[in-house]
């Protein structure tokens, strides 16, 4: 019999594990990286809103059409996408992803309250839906999810903001309490009426239709948002 | 699910990357012993060991002439080797290619018997042997006319050698499936060297291993051992600490099955034929007493068999998963939400990611230097391409099968 080399074995165990912990580290890297573009982005988005505010706070009700929403929404659109993705690649705890969803559900609730304002004081016709969603046991959040995606292509008019309701964020607590959200997910607010989830397309279409108040389904371009 | 999932999927990188390292330290370890191994070709032997190769056959008709004049003419004085050709119950023309050939060369000698499978005929064959070694030769292999002299040069410098492996490849590779194999047997000469380095060969394969004749008086005879007998007699061996060595530039070449249903198989024949084998000779597994075999062959070919199971469970799971989801989607919207972006964001920058491409260029740089020993050449060939293209998406096939075919204790046939 061959002796067993020893040296080989433990000289092998060493390099696999330099291996793995360089592997480790350009991984971590490339996270890193990943989540400071994502911080990035989000600290864009909020100069963005604090511009559309203090625009806001100084012109009030003298010119709506100065307000334009689209480049906002559409980058708030990507940020939740990417963080979406950065979830599923890192999982929901892990501490940067954590800090940028929680960061990004600020900016939405700041969103939310001007773009609210803005509407109110311009005569939109905007309907806000607040989907509340859990990443625990919610069997019906991914149809939700779909149904949204779908209403956000067909309404330019309605304004969607998606919130973790497991999310520890005293912001998202108030938004919840405020509007008397039931505590089983998936949960959606729309006009500051709750409802439970949707189970088809058309269902959810008819209760959009009848709050902006037309019959047949909104074809209009996006264009149309907030620059009436 | 998800944990699980995680901790099997590192841990089989690991052990996939470990093993990897492993032979790639003892082949650099090693590297000029081999290439000065590899440049040595006896032109004369201090002692010509007397031989006797045994040639079983069953329905060979088309390829037995080829293995009876690669052994004609070997490089090996003619009354130091005896030829036995068994035909095992043959139902085609194979008696009478092998009569005509031993009416044009009476030193052939040939057998015939009722079909009993492959290690009877080897077993009829021994039983008439008297020579100092004896060496087994499938019908569709044919042997260049040095080997038998590296191989019985080593017998002579190691008076412990009991066995003594060749380096195998695949006799002109046409298709797609032979250039799979052609690589995977070129990538086998390395690994089969490595493993003699470590005195942790598994199998003596059928296609010319040479035998001292007092391994079957000590360890008796060829068994049917699940139809991979070249493997039990191996595991016999080791497992009585009876020395194999290989010698990697002692070529033979076998004709490997040109189409997917047949390579399907002979590898459900051969990874069946392992895990049964492991079964039988499991006291080997993490024993010391057994070295490197015990140790690192045995475990990492099995935890290798759970990888790829496991791999295609998850895959499989993940992509109905998948399908499901899309068929919600396309249940709940239809097809006309459907949103594409890309962006360099979107590429997965996980671990395992990085790990997969390491064991990648791990397993490429064995490659090449497979390819550097077996042909003395460098760089990828169309061989190697065709290898990565396909053998990951059919090698599971058998694999799964086999160990279906262990759970459920079904056998596996030869053909």
């Amino acid at each position: 019999m061959r002796p067993i080399q020893t040296k080989t074995y433990i000289f092998t165990l060493i390099a696999t594990l330099v291996l793995f912990i360089g592997a480790f580290s350009v991984s971590t890297y490339f996270t890193r990286k990943k989540t400071d573009e994502l911080k990035a982005d989000e600290d864009k988005i909020a100069i963005n809103i604090l511009s559309l505010e203090t625009q806001y706070d100084l012109l009030r009700a003298s010119s709506c059409t100065t307000f334009n929403r689209q480049v906002l929404r559409d980058a708030l659109d990507s940020l939740s996408s990417k963080l979406q993705f950065m979830e599923s690649q890192v999982g929901p705890s892990n501490p940067d992803v954590f800090r940028l969803k929680r960061y990004y559900s600020l900016l939405e609730i700041k969103d939310y309250v001007l773009t609210q304002k803005m509407s109110e004081q311009c005569k939109l016709n905007t309907v806000f839906i607040l989907y509340f969603y859990s990443n625990q046991n919610c069997s019906e959040c991914q149809t939700q999810e779909f149904l949204l995606r779908a209403i956000h292509d067909q309404y330019p008019q309605v304004e969607i903001y998606n919130f973790d309701y497991d999310l520890d964020l005293a912001a998202v607590k108030t938004l919840i309490s405020l509007h008397n959200i039931p505590p089983q997910p998936p949960v959606l607010d729309i006009n500051n009426t709750p409802y439970q989830a949707f189970s088809d397309l058309d269902g959810f279409r008819s209760v959009i239709n009848s709050l902006l108040g037309t019959s047949t389904k909104a074809t209009s371009t996006k264009t149309q948002s907030l620059k009436k | 699910m998800a944990t699980v999932e995680t901790i099997l999927l590192y841990f089989f990188l690991f052990v996939s990357i470990y093993l990897e390292i492993f032979i790639l330290t003892t082949y650099l370890g090693r590297r000029k012993d081999i290439m000065k191994e590899g440049a040595h070709s006896p032109e004369s032997l201090s002692t010509y060991l007397s031989v006797t190769i045994v040639i079983p056959c069953l329905n060979e008709q088309k390829t037995v002439a080829g293995t009876l004049d690669s052994v004609i003419a070997l490089d090996y004085p003619r009354e130091k080797l005896k030829v036995i050709v068994v035909d095992d119950g043959s139902t085609d023309n194979t008696w009478n290619v092998i009569s005509e050939y031993h009416q044009k060369y009476p030193w052939i000698e040939i057998l015939h018997k009722e079909n009993g499978g492959k290690y009877t005929a080897l077993n009829y064959g021994i039983e008439h042997c008297t020579t100092d070694l004896i060496g087994c030769l499938d019908a569709d292999s044919f042997v260049d006319k040095k080997t038998l002299k590296k191989i019985v040069q080593r017998f002579i410098d190691d008076p412990e050698a009991m066995a003594v492996t060749p380096a195998i490849r695949i006799w002109q590779p046409s298709t797609v499936v032979q250039m799979i194999q052609s690589s995977e047997y070129m990538f086998g000469i390395l690994v089969k060297k490595i493993m003699s380095f470590l005195g942790a060969i598994h199998v003596t394969p059928g296609p010319f291993t040479i035998f001292r004749k007092e391994v079957f008086e000590k360890i008796g005879p060829f068994r049917h051992a699940h139809n991979t007998e070249d493997m039990e007699i191996a595991f016999r061996m080791q497992a009585n600490h009876l020395k194999i060595e290989n010698v990697h530039n002692a070529w033979i070449y076998t004709i490997g099955p040109n189409t997917v249903k047949k390579l399907y198989r002979q590898r459900l024949r051969w990874t069946s034929g392992f895990i049964e084998n492991s079964k039988d000779y499991k006291f080997l597994y993490f024993n010391k007493k057994y070295g490197n075999l015990g140790l690192l062959t045995m475990p990492t070919a099995l935890i290798l068999i759970a990888a790829v199971v496991s791999s295609v469970a998850f895959f499989l799971y993940h992509f109905f998963h998948y399908l499901f989801v899309k068929f919600l989607e396309f249940k709940t919207i239809g097809f006309s939400h459907i949103h594409f972006h890309f962006s360099l964001f979107y590429i997965s920058t996980k671990l395992n990611i990085f790990l997969s491409v390491m064991l990648f260029i791990l397993l490429l740089t064995l490659m090449i230097a497979s390819r550097q020993m077996v042909e003395g050449k460098r760089g990828i060939n169309k061989h190697m391409i065709a290898f990565f293209l396909f053998y990951p998406f059919i090698s599971p096939f058998w694999v799964l099968k086999s160990v279906y075919n262990s759970v459920v204790s079904k056998k596996t046939s030869w053909r």
